[in-house]
């Protein structure tokens, strides 16, 4: 069974305005402005990054990702499939803005097959696609770094699991609180000891 | 990655409007402007005041314009690279600190690799050896290194330099260079006088970096993972340099952040003591000669390069250890 799995617009209007104004602050001046060469040499480098950030969140936009029993695959702009028995590199990472760390997102990278995926956590039932990609890395030998484990416990995954057969989470909404999420599923390992 | 890069960088854009607001609104606190004031030199010393050159002035620095338009006239010259006149030293500013900027960037350049070479395998050494004789040399050390002010280690160090190896006392170079481009004999009298303003302003940011190190690889030393890796036969030595001591590094990283700013004000007054030819005593002189183009210049860089400095530093440790943290404190 295939299970699809999509960014919702909600998730991304917030990159759109990003890197629009970005974008916009950026280009501004060097169009209007006859600037220092320096300083023109800094807002081109940061014109660049946004316009870059622009065109991946209208990659997410259009984006289409399948689990299903046979791997994974990326519909859209620049997609790209991997088997889960071919999965040879996970890498999870969360980042945030803030001071306090509070209410960042966690990005999925996996490799195999000389193919590369990479998903943010706003994706509808990443929590199952990360369980999932965990689990078939650790059966076919992966070595996680510690980063990646502790965010994977963080998420109450234990990728000693066995791979999971069923893509119930794919109606998970997308949690964007990944802090709320994490210390759920530490509350519930907690409960499990007691 | 570039999403973390791209919302951190719009983060910082509006901090450094702001900061360019309050440097201008700094320079616009003395009562008048800067013509005005440079009238009133010119008058005081009993000069004539060219009405042609007064007008020229108050026409390229947008002074009969209203205050935001002053401000975005100021902010406007400033992305193109006039950031005013020093009415002190009756120069752009720019060209009033080009040539003290090289001669900061070295020293601070030095004094950074200082404090790392010397606290990274201190801090190493203490943290592994808690508890040691050698920890508590070292440590003792550390915190005379703390407690000893700046510029009387530099009043001890010039007398030393001086007598034993017979440096000229003060400033950067020998004074017959002063004013001459660069040569190599130059270069070798910089290098000759460079090493007393980097261990004096590089002592006190050792010891406490050696003592933040050393709390921090505590700290790991003590995790078990670390211990699972030793107890599954991984020698000491890799272990320690694979993971503990990578996690420990966050406070090197993080210091890039401070490590900008100080390029402009650091040790300002060890400067003044050894009479350096640096940024710091000339951000002091233009707070005091209230010369507001060049202050407020440099509170710009300087809040600037804080945004700038605390950006890279974050991306550094966000590349090194995007790790979630369920205390939600702060990362450093």
């Amino acid at each position: 069974m295939t299970t699809q799995h999509h960014y919702p617009r909600s998730a991304l209007v917030g990159d759109y305005v990003r890197g629009g104004a970005g974008l916009a602050l950026m280009v501004l001046p060097l169009v209007l402005l006859d600037l220092d060469t320096i300083v023109a040499a800094v807002f081109a480098v940061l014109a660049l990054v946004f316009a870059v950030h622009l065109l991946r969140t209208v990659q997410r936009q259009v984006m289409v990702v399948e689990t299903g029993g046979e791997g994974i695959v990326v519909r859209g702009p620049l997609g790209s499939a991997i088997r889960w028995d071919q999965i040879a590199g996970l890498r999870l990472k969360y980042y945030s803005t803030r001071r306090d760390r509070q209410q960042g997102w966690m990005n999925l990278t996996l490799r195999g097959g000389g193919r590369k995926l990479s998903l943010e956590s706003s994706l509808t039932g990443f929590d199952g696609i990360a369980e999932r990609a965990a689990a078939n890395a650790r059966a076919n030998g992966v070595a996680l770094d510690l980063t990646t484990l502790d965010n994977l416990g963080a998420l109450g995954i234990d990728p000693a699991e066995e791979p999971a057969t069923d893509t119930a989470d794919a109606a998970d909404t997308g949690n964007d609180d990944w802090i709320a999420v994490a210390k759920a599923a530490r509350d519930r390992a907690r409960d499990g000891l007691a | 990655m570039l999403g973390y890069i791209a919302r951190r960088i719009i983060v910082m854009i509006p901090t450094v409007l702001a900061i360019s607001a309050i440097s201008f609104i700094i320079i616009q606190l003395p009562p008048g402007d800067y013509l005005t004031t440079y009238i009133n030199e010119l008058q005081s010393r009993g000069e004539s005041v060219d009405p042609g050159r007064i007008e020229f002035l108050r026409q390229a620095y947008g002074l009969d314009k209203s205050n935001i338009e002053q401000y975005f006239f100021w902010l406007g010259n400033a992305l193109r690279g006039d950031f005013g006149y020093s009415f002190e030293y009756n120069l752009p500013v720019t060209a009033v600190v080009g040539d003290r900027m090289f001669l900061t960037v070295l020293v601070t350049f030095a004094t950074t690799i200082f404090i790392w070479i010397v606290s990274f395998p201190i801090g190493i050494y203490s943290a592994t050896h808690q508890y040691s004789i050698g920890d508590y040399s070292l440590t003792f050390l550390g915190f005379i290194g703390l407690a000893t002010p700046n510029f009387l280690l530099a009043l001890v160090l010039l007398y030393l330099a001086n007598v034993y190896f017979g440096t000229s006392i003060g400033g950067l170079m020998d004074p017959s260079y002063i004013d001459q481009p660069m040569s190599w004999g130059k270069f070798l009298s910089v290098l000759e006088h460079l090493w007393v303003p980097v261990i004096v302003i590089g002592t006190s940011g050792t010891a406490a970096m050696i003592r933040r190190l050393r709390a921090n690889l505590l700290d790991e030393l003590q995790k078990q993972y670390y211990v699972t890796a030793l107890a599954k036969g991984l020698p000491r030595r890799r272990a320690l340099f694979k993971y503990p001591l990578r996690m420990a590094l966050n406070p090197f990283i993080a210091d890039i952040g401070s490590l900008l700013p100080s390029l402009i004000s650091g040790a300002t007054i060890v400067s003044v003591v050894l009479n350096l030819p640096t940024t710091g005593p000339l951000l002091l002189s233009a707070l005091q000669s209230q010369d507001m183009y060049l202050a407020g210049s440099f509170v710009f860089w300087l809040a600037g390069l804080t945004v700038v400095g605390v950006l890279l530093s974050d991306l550094a440790l966000a590349a090194l250890d995007p790790r979630i943290r369920l205390g939600g404190g702060a990362m450093r």
